[in-house]
């Protein structure tokens, strides 16, 4: 895990860098770090929505607001937040536009529609974990589900480590007490 | 032009039309820039007007306390603006919440300090009113325009919310000068004169800021150093 840590921390560092050489002109390590993020985008806007033709399209979407915002990024400070708070905008104008709120949109939710897991309770369960307050969701799916050390998640969230420790705590009591009852 | 094929083009268009850009200072360092403008403007005012020898009732230091609670709610609404021109580092809602609060404080003062008689009609209320208004939002011009400005060159992904944040801290920093430059202390002049242009100009603000400050999403590269 540790390991894991230290190498997620390392491809962070690298996009910094590389996006602080895109700044200065450098168009090799502008082309290397596009084509980095584009899949970081296109996983992250699969939790939000679900036609994959729509992530496409956001995908490259976020790219484009990328170049057009690249001045305003600080190379001193991890790119993912400036590039996740890019990419949220696009996805919640996309669903805003669709008329859904973004709280009330996920993938998995449309592979439940045609996925039948055989067991009635555990799948009514997973609903009610899929109901969680967004926020709450998203934090327990990066620690829990995707099992990113608390900073990556933060990182990945746009907030604060303590933010998410709380929305994390919420989280896991929630599911608790899901489970007690 | 399947996905993949239509991303690897994006991404060669990208590159091919990117140029070294000019970073945008941090919103920190740009904070201090418009407090060092709006030190000067308030300086100028204050000596224009001889404040606060003209005045025995600005000499109280419930007015002191007020001048000062007004200029933390500003500058506090000022770098929640410029933040808000960064992606990732907009203000949440409990900083904005708290920023609004501070400056509404500042009018509790009011209930301290001596004021004078209210105006004898309605007519003279709005005779003595409507150029302090006018000169409140004159005031303001400065500090807004120049905040605005900032919050365009930067890349607000929700520019509503960012105008209006642009706009309540440049007017309000033209209610702070009008304080300085009115003697009036009368709360409903106050509240009417001075505080009603400040609640129009976030409200014109953030109107401004829908398309005003959105340009940069169908910019090419306006930001590139050539």
């Amino acid at each position: 895990m540790t390991e894991d840590v230290e190498k997620a921390r390392e491809r962070s560092r690298r996009r910094a860098d590389l996006m602080r050489r895109a700044q200065d002109g450098d168009a090799e390590a502008y082309r290397l770090v596009l084509h980095d993020i584009g899949p970081v985008i296109t996983r992250w806007l699969r939790r939000w929505v679900a036609d994959p033709h729509d992530i496409d399209d956001l995908t490259q979407d976020a790219l484009m607001t990328v170049h057009r915002a690249r001045h305003t990024y600080d190379p001193s400070r991890p790119l993912e937040p400036w590039l996740f708070a890019i990419a949220r905008n696009l996805a919640a104008d996309h669903l805003r536009r669709r008329g859904m709120r973004l709280a009330r949109e996920s993938p998995v939710e449309a592979e439940l529609a045609t996925t039948d897991i055989g067991d009635g309770d555990a799948e009514r369960r997973l609903e009610e974990v899929l109901a969680l307050p967004a926020r709450q969701r998203e934090a327990f799916e990066l620690l829990k589900l995707e099992g990113l050390s608390v900073d990556e998640a933060a990182g990945r969230a746009g907030t604060t480590v303590g933010a998410l420790k709380v929305r994390a705590h919420r989280a896991y009591q929630a599911i608790k007490a899901l489970l007690q009852n | 032009m399947d996905g993949r094929d239509s991303h690897e083009a994006l991404i060669d268009r990208l590159v091919a039309d990117a140029r070294p850009v000019r970073r945008r200072w941090s919103p920190r360092w740009r904070l201090v820039c418009w407090l060092g403008m709006l030190a000067l403007v308030i300086g100028a005012v204050a000596l224009r007007t001889a404040w606060p020898l003209r005045d025995p009732a600005s000499r109280s230091p419930l007015v002191a306390i007020e001048l000062v609670v007004l200029g933390s709610a500003a500058a506090a609404l000022a770098i929640l603006a410029l933040r808000a021109a960064v992606p990732g580092r907009e203000p949440g809602r409990p900083a904005v919440m708290v920023a609004a609060a501070l400056a509404m404080s500042s009018g509790l003062w009011w209930l301290g300090i001596e004021t004078p008689p209210a105006a004898a009609s309605l007519a003279s209320f709005v005779q003595q009113g409507v150029p302090c208004a006018l000169l409140t939002a004159t005031y303001a011009l400065l500090p807004t325009a120049a905040l605005l400005w900032a919050l365009r060159r930067g890349a607000p992904l929700q520019p509503v919310r960012a105008g209006a944040l642009g706009g309540a801290a440049g007017f309000l920093a033209g209610y702070l000068i009008m304080r300085i430059a009115c003697t009036n202390d009368d709360p409903a002049h106050l509240a009417t004169w001075h505080g009603l242009p400040v609640l129009l100009g976030i409200a014109a603000c953030a109107g401004a800021g829908s398309w005003w400050l959105s340009h940069w999403r169908g910019v090419r590269d306006e930001n590139a150093l050539v």
